[in-house]
């Protein structure tokens, strides 16, 4: 179903909910993405991702925002944030589904290392617009890294070879998370079988993630007074009923904030 | 038909197209263009252009955004863009209607290059700059260039004034060529001229493009969140060939991770 104009926006905001979140800072690393789903304290914090095949995650996962799905025929929206954070330390909020995740990857360890992880649930469909993205869980040792990840695209096709990720700082702490950009030609992915970094670090353990980007919401202005962001602003993007929501913030210091607020969705 | 209210808008943003960006750094200088056309993933990368008269892409060409064509009767616009990057600049969105390639850097001669035809999308007269691009480097000796064009009215012969190039030009960067005095679009270029020569050929070629939509990104590390009317809802014409630059502050374009919503109606 769609909303096809200002009235009908209105009830489905009304039958929509507001999801009330609160997350603590964390370390972080300038230039890099920082994860809020191992951190507390609204949504309940993460499970640290087991080890391969990894797991599927939905609404229901810990970590994740509690959804009331919507009505059959029903679709959900993102109609609005109110966000306020402690710090300047985020540029953008960006807004996720956590579809899968793989943890026990060494950050200490050279050669390919498997994954072979679950596929991607059924609300991904094919894996198109599925990204793949390296997850920090143990904080890595002094050395910087990249990696390369070997999956399977949104055709099936196996094999598949990224290319390297955004890098992994000296000692980046956790929860630090880094955007793996697919072989070129390459829109999505349903799996992932390996990983292979490009030196040691020196210690530490990651995950491999499958993340379906939402929308993404400039949050600077977000210190000085609760920032209000609108349908408009978010494009009334739409998300799953089973999404596993969360989000990630481009870290420009060496911390992020502390954010609370209200995610204000709508269904129709 | 067109967008015309609210509520034509709204409907337009419930049912809209995810154009997904991921975009990987390339080395840029401060104060230039670069393009986004050769990096990959989302879109995947383009390709180097036919040499010498080039050809009109499209939305099918590699390279571009791909999406749907709108009903008969309705328009695409875009609605809504948002993303995020870790070096500052400027996020230019544009309809690529003509490229080349295959001039190089190393010679002073008058290059003919004798573009396609503009497909039917570009607007009337034709855009209002011509882009040199780089696909392969040139050399380290400045030299000024310049182009000779038809304009909006089917006037030939018309100069571009003369532009500096700088030292070096990389690989992705592009420049604008501004036109004569009095001209307001470009209908074809004819030759591009160098007023000496780099020290090496490289590869570079023209490029006509329509201007969509400029997003700027004040500093590193942040992001943009725009709307239809922060944008001005501009259209899309059907088939448009949608790609990227970057007016670069640093010395690099950045990790680019966002989309636009092209909204229709």
């Amino acid at each position: 179903m769609s909303i096809d104009n200002l009235a009908e926006l209105q009830a489905a905001i009304e039958r929509g909910q507001v999801l009330d979140f609160s997350k603590v800072s964390s370390n972080g690393s300038t230039s890099r993405y920082q994860s809020y789903w191992r951190l507390g304290s609204l949504p309940g914090v993460g499970v640290t991702p087991p080890a391969s095949p990894g797991q599927t995650l939905d609404r229901n996962s810990p970590g994740a925002f509690s959804i009331v799905p919507a009505a059959p025929g029903n679709d959900l929206y993102v109609a609005g944030l109110v966000l306020q954070a402690s710090s300047l330390s985020i540029g953008t909020l960006v807004i996720a589904d956590r579809l899968v995740e793989v943890g026990g990857l060494n950050l200490n360890l050279l050669g390919p290392q498997a994954v072979n992880s679950v596929p991607i649930p059924a609300r991904a469909g094919t894996g198109e617009g599925c990204g793949i993205w390296i997850d920090v869980v143990v904080r890595a040792g002094t050395t910087s890294t990249t990696a390369v990840v070997t999956y399977t695209n949104q055709d099936g096709v196996p094999g598949r070879v990224s290319e390297q990720s955004l890098a992994l700082s000296a000692q980046q702490w956790p929860h630090a998370m880094c955007p793996v950009p697919l072989q070129p030609g390459d829109t999505g992915v349903r799996s992932v079988e390996s990983v292979e970094l490009s030196a040691a670090t020196g210690a530490g353990t990651f995950a491999v993630v499958i993340l379906k980007r939402i929308t993404e919401i400039l949050t600077i202005n977000s210190v000085v007074e609760k920032q209000d962001t609108d349908f408009m602003k978010t494009g009334l993007a739409k998300f799953d009923s089973d999404a596993a929501l969360q989000f990630l913030a481009n870290a420009t210091t060496t911390s992020t904030a502390a954010i609370n607020g209200r995610l204000i969705t709508a269904e129709g | 038909m067109a967008i015309e209210s609210l509520d034509q808008l709204i409907a337009g943003l419930s049912r809209s197209q995810d154009l997904r960006i991921f975009k990987t750094p390339v080395t840029a200088t401060a104060g230039r263009y670069a393009s986004l056309w050769t990096l990959g993933t989302l879109p995947a990368p383009g390709s180097t252009p036919p040499a010498g008269s080039g050809e009109a892409p499209t939305k099918n060409t590699p390279g571009a955004f791909s999406f749907t064509n709108p009903a008969p009767g309705e328009k695409s616009y875009l609605g809504a863009a948002s993303g995020a990057g870790h070096l500052a600049g400027s996020l230019i969105v544009l309809d690529r209607l003509v490229h080349t390639s295959g001039l190089v850097g190393n010679s002073a001669a008058v290059q003919a290059v004798n573009t396609v035809p503009l497909p039917a999308r570009a607007p009337a007269g034709g855009p209002g700059t011509i882009w040199l691009e780089w696909y392969t480097s040139t050399g380290a000796t400045s030299v000024n260039a310049s182009a000779s064009y038809t304009n909006q009215d089917g006037v030939a012969g018309r100069t571009t004034p003369l532009i500096s190039l700088g030292a070096t030009r990389r690989v992705a960067e592009m420049i604008p060529l501004p036109l004569q005095s009095g001209d307001s679009g470009v209908l074809s270029v004819q030759s591009v001229t160098l007023s000496a020569s780099t020290g090496t050929a490289g590869n570079f070629g023209v490029t006509l493009a329509r201007r969509i939509a400029e997003i700027p990104m004040v500093l590193g590390n942040t992001g943009f969140t725009l709307d239809a009317l922060d944008l001005g809802m501009p259209e899309i014409a059907d088939d448009a060939c949608l790609m990227m630059a970057w007016l670069v502050a640093g010395t690099a374009t950045p990790w680019l991770l966002g989309s636009m919503n092209l909204i229709q109606g």
